[in-house]
């Protein structure tokens, strides 16, 4: 080899491992332009690189592999296309039967996709060892990578076979290096090394990009994999799926006279969207497309997702029912009626239904219409300003005082890390803690004064490992307009309603507010839709705050019956909302 | 999905190893080559129906590989000094060789057997760089030799693997 070649090589492998400074890597299109030889052996090189990259994950054959693949690649050629007709090991005549064993290994994978990297090797030594009546290379079905907190594990052995888990998380590994991270309870029908379906349970799929193609299937849609790290879910007639990176192409399932097939019906899901799909009523497609879901999605974005399964199947979660709180305040409305079929368009491109809230132009709007419609017009009063914190009979409810709350802690023994949740009515906070890390502040708002009342709920979680739970801290807190000074309180003549515009508020209910009341020993809330359908919430305290949102209930006139259980009186309050805007009138 | 869009599906996910490695070679081995090959699968199946089916699929889908690779460089601020230029990747483009049309994975064949044949010290090294994604600074410290020869010695054992491949497709044409 001369002197410019191993320059050469040396510049070639300087860039592979990545070392590579600028000035070398200048040396090397210098040495490369206008020289189609040196080109291809740095293309031999790359190739050789991306093949052996492609491989990760899996492992290399031993010997006998080895022997079972040279023995196929050999039959392959006496058996291939252009080998005419061949006697095979048994005797027989057929023309390209191998061929014909790796088409319908390719059928049976639901694409050609396993024939990339080992699995696909694997799968057609192991066909063609059937074939010749010898023992297959020992690649399993599904093996198991890791496991935690696992009880009732069943691994297929075959395929087809059913992969069960009663509870606990499992990480088992396809013949193609799909890798499945299955949480309990679940059970997974693995089809092939390129198709599972979902009986139940919960999956989070890391597919490597030589596996694309990859196909989950439920009850209720497909989902086809384009090289990427997602979640699925079912639970009974609900079909969840998440992308947390790539991108995936689901399909509707569709049954017509007793025959299966898949539709296109939804399009492409990207990072940060997902379908949720009932039995009976079109999938929606949703999307962490604001801030708040958007910083919610970043806690599990890309492929830190594969590696707290559980941790980002509950991420999506609360990014699907944060965005159906948003967006479809209808399926509140019409609950019971299923969805027209027309709701989600049919595209081939990625599509979201768009989160744009309802304007408060128009929202202001309906609401004046609504004042009009319920009040004359002149007859309430300016507004006044009172100081309403009810923070001396709170006993078990912390209001929050200024914008930033210290919170902290002491480590149980065990534990190992730590994840704060904070739920409220219009955002999520989630974070991790390590041992050493006992104190938090916390920034529920920005500003001096917070824009609009919330309920918070906070939920300190310490784990032993990754998974077991070593404890739990739990507190609430109200963010109340009137801690914080003075709130503007829209005073009007009796029977006259107060209107809001605003999507959600913050109840407050105290026993001691009247003194036959004052003794109870539990709180009732019932809130009756005009449909006349109730829902009763009972508190153990006798003073707090309910966090009511208007999705929560959706559109109509309810009635609300606030009353202390094993007293006299009752405290109600009728409500009715449109998209608009929200009237209320409190006896 | 129809027939054409599973039958477009099935050729993509069969062209998914060319297409990295086409990806690889245009990008010098950046790690983004996956991201750009998620770009390609995306922009196939969005653009499916510009595809001829008469013709071979792979050098069409180089070809949409070859503009997502400009496009994400002229979207990304990358230092210019670290990329090949239009020319270059043109160039490379020409000259990276293709797998037939219709046995696009049959070089994964070939490297399981070529593997089969290393030493067990090639072995090793090749599995600890590539199958347990080990940096080449800590197989060095293991292995209690510099990062430098661990990494001449990961050149040679491509180069020999590359060899051996092109000896076993030379030795299967002359079979066939």
């Amino acid at each position: 080899m001369d002197g410019k070649l191993i320059v050469f090589d040396d510049l070639v492998r300087c860039v592979i491992d990545g070392d590579a400074t600028a000035e070398e890597f200048q040396d090397l299109v210098a040495m490369m332009r206008d020289a189609p030889g040196l080109q291809k052996r740095y293309c031999r090189q790359m190739q050789i690189h991306a093949l052996l990259t492609c491989h990760k994950g899996q492992e290399w054959p031993d010997e006998n592999d080895v022997r079972q693949s040279e023995a196929f690649r050999s039959f392959a050629r006496r058996t291939g296309p252009d080998a005419g007709q061949t006697p095979d090991a048994g005797g027989k005549e057929t023309r390209g039967v191998a061929w014909r064993w790796a088409a319908a290994a390719a059928i049976l994978l639901g694409g050609v996709a396993a024939w990339c990297c080992g699995g696909g090797a694997s799968l057609r030594a192991a066909i063609e060892a059937k074939r010749l009546g010898t023992s297959g290379p020992a690649v399993p079905v599904a093996r198991l990578m890791w496991q935690k907190n696992v009880k009732g594990l069943d691994l297929p052995g075959t395929l087809p076979g059913t992969l069960r888990l009663e509870s606990g998380v499992v990480g088992v590994r396809l013949q193609t290096g799909v890798e499945l991270s299955v949480i309990g309870p679940a059970e997974v029908e693995v089809q092939s090394g390129m198709r599972i379906h979902l009986e139940r349970g919960r999956l989070l799929a890391d597919v490597p990009h030589w596996a694309t193609g990859f196909t989950v299937r439920t009850k209720q849609f497909e989902v086809y994999d384009l090289g990427t790290v997602f979640g699925v879910s079912v639970e009974s007639t609900v079909s969840d799926v998440f992308v947390f990176k790539g991108s995936v192409q689901v399909n509707e399932r569709k049954c017509e006279w007793g025959k299966e097939s898949f539709e296109e019906g939804v399009g492409l899901c990207e990072a940060g969207e997902g379908v949720r799909a009932l039995t009976g009523e079109s999938p929606v497609k949703f999307a962490a497309d604001w801030p708040a879901a958007k910083e919610l999605f970043s806690t599990v974005s890309g492929p830190s997702a594969a590696r707290n399964p559980a941790f980002a199947m509950k991420i999506a979660t609360q990014i699907e029912t944060l965005w159906s709180d948003r967006n479809m305040p209808q399926r509140n409305c019409v609950a019971g009626e299923p969805r027209s079929a027309s709701a989600v368009p049919s595209r081939k491109a990625a599509w979201v239904r768009s989160a744009k809230a309802v304007s408060p132009r128009k929202r202001r709007g309906c609401s004046l219409m609504d004042v009009l419609s319920g009040a004359a017009p002149g007859t309430s009063s300016g507004p006044v300003q009172v100081d309403s914190s009810p923070c001396g009979d709170n006993r078990r409810w912390s209001t929050v005082f200024t914008n930033e709350v210290p919170l902290r802690w002491d480590w149980p023994l065990s534990a190992t890390t730590a994840e704060l949740e904070i739920v409220g009515m219009n955002s999520v906070l989630v974070t991790n803690f390590t041992p050493g890390t006992s104190f938090y502040l916390w920034r529920p708002f920005a500003g001096r004064v917070p824009s609009e009342e919330d309920i918070y709920t906070l939920c300190l979680t310490f784990y032993k490992g990754e998974m077991a739970v070593a404890g739990e801290l739990t507190s609430r807190l109200a963010v109340l307009t009137g801690a914080f000074g003075k709130t503007v309180v829209d005073l009007r003549p009796t029977g006259q309603p107060a209107v809001f515009t605003k999507r959600s508020m913050v109840i407050p209910y105290d026993a001691c507010w009247d003194a036959s009341t004052a003794n109870a020993s539990g709180c009732m809330l019932a809130v009756t839709t005009s449909r006349k359908s109730t829902q009763v919430n009972r508190f153990a305290e006798t003073s707090g705050y309910y966090g009511y949102r208007l999705n929560d209930f959706g559109c109509g006139t309810f009635e609300w019956g606030l009353t202390f259980p094993g007293t006299e009186g009752k405290w109600d309050a009728k409500m009715s909302w449109s998209l608009g805007g929200m009237i209320m009138s409190v006896r | 999905m129809d027939k054409r869009t599973s039958d477009l599906s099935e050729r993509l996910a069969g062209a998914q190893f060319d297409l990295y490695a086409f990806i690889t070679v245009l990008m010098r081995g950046a790690c983004e080559a996956a991201d750009v090959l998620q770009e390609t699968n995306l922009a196939i199946l969005r653009h499916g129906t510009n595809y001829d089916t008469t013709r071979p699929f792979l050098p069409w889908a180089r070809g949409v590989a070859r503009k997502c690779v400009l496009k994400y460089y002229s979207a990304k601020s990358h230092d210019k000094w670290l990329v090949f230029d239009e020319a270059m990747i043109d160039s490379l483009a020409e000259n990276a060789p293709c797998a037939a049309d219709d046995r696009p994975a049959e070089d994964l064949a070939r490297l399981r057997v070529c593997m089969g044949r290393l030493i067990p010290k090639q072995r090793e090294i090749v599995t600890a760089r590539y199958m347990r994604g080990e940096a080449v600074k800590d197989i060095a410290v293991q292995a209690n030799c510099s990062e430098g020869a661990v990494s001449v010695l990961l050149h040679r054992v491509r180069q020999l693997l590359a060899d051996c491949m092109a000896k076993e497709r030379k030795q299967e044409v002359v079979r066939v």
